[in-house]
């Protein structure tokens, strides 16, 4: 049987870089990215016996979508664009501001989501990863899957819509 | 009110599935995750510590060499197993060689007290009865 280290040390080399890019993705800070990768670390290394999970990795994962919703609901301002997320030469300014804006206002509302339901929504559209791929991980079928994402799609676009007027793109033209 | 679409929606997530954090900061993640696991910070041996440990075990093994050349140690066990084996001087057993009329041994004895001049073994049961005779 290996180790605990050996597992974790595994789990972080195949798998750590694709973690802590969807941390990033969902919280768009780079130093929030890496503090809440490190606190998934000290987690995961305080699980007594991780032989027991079937699949570290999607236990892992879940481990960092939360942690990254955790920090938004804590941390609700807004702050700087990152760099990399839009191209930056074809923009100006206002219209990335906007996108900018709206994708914080998608990852906001995604927070209202629950748990299995906000598990695929990110898989889906923010990791792009395939339905079989979701339901493998998720232990579900993919058309549950597919239903559980459409219907988190509505109940964004229902959050969304009923929230108080933002800078959206109609109105900066306006 | 916002009038967001699904459409809409998703071509954000889109956007966003393409950003990727920085390079030094990858890195510098796996670095501390490396170390938080296995305890250490694993640094390499240079080649001048390694000359200093070599010159340092050197030194050690010929100061241990000399010092045990010099003990001379197996003599010094010899000796010891000589006093061990050789029959002790005592009355008793000088009482009973000379009853027994074992000159070898008596002779044994004589030695041994004429090479320790022991004022306590001249004045031992032998010497007297020796005087007798």
């Amino acid at each position: 049987m290996r180790e605990k280290s050996d597992i974790f040390l595994h789990l972080f080399k195949h798998s750590g870089t694709k973690l802590h890019g969807m941390i990033y993705r969902l919280t768009l800070d780079t130093h929030a990215a890496e503090d809440l990768m490190q606190e998934l670390c000290c987690r995961l290394c305080q699980l007594k016996n991780p032989q027991q999970y079937d699949n570290l990795e999607a236990y892992a994962c879940r481990m960092a979508i939360n942690l990254a919703f955790d920090w938004r609901r804590q941390k609700r301002s807004l702050k700087r664009i990152p760099e990399g997320m839009v191209d930056e030469k074809n923009r100006n300014a206002e219209v990335r501001l906007i996108e900018y804006e709206q994708v914080q206002q998608i990852l906001n509302a995604a927070r209202m989501l629950k748990g299995l339901s906000r598990e695929c929504f990110v898989l889906r559209y923010i990791e792009q990863m395939d339905y079989a791929l979701i339901a493998e991980r998720t232990q579900k079928t993919p058309q549950h899957v597919r239903a559980l994402c459409s219907k988190a799609i509505q109940r964004i676009r229902q959050i969304l819509n009923t929230e108080t007027p933002s800078m959206t793109r109609e109105a900066v033209n306006e | 009110m916002n009038n967001y679409s699904e459409r809409q929606i998703e071509d954000s997530l889109e956007q966003l599935a393409s950003a990727e954090p920085k390079r030094d900061s990858v890195k510098r993640v796996e670095q501390q995750i490396h170390q938080y696991i296995t305890g250490t910070t694993q640094k390499p041996i240079s080649i001048r510590s390694l000359v200093y440990y070599a010159v340092a075990s050197a030194a050690v093994l010929l100061i241990s060499s000399g010092l045990l050349y010099h003990l001379e140690p197996v003599e010094t066990v010899r000796i010891a197993y000589q006093q061990e084996t050789a029959p002790m001087l005592t009355r008793a057993n000088l009482n009973a060689a000379f009853k027994q009329g074992d000159q070898q041994g008596l002779d044994t004895y004589l030695e041994k007290v004429e090479s320790h001049r022991q004022p306590r073994a001249e004045k031992t049961t032998y010497h007297q009865l020796l005087n007798e005779i």
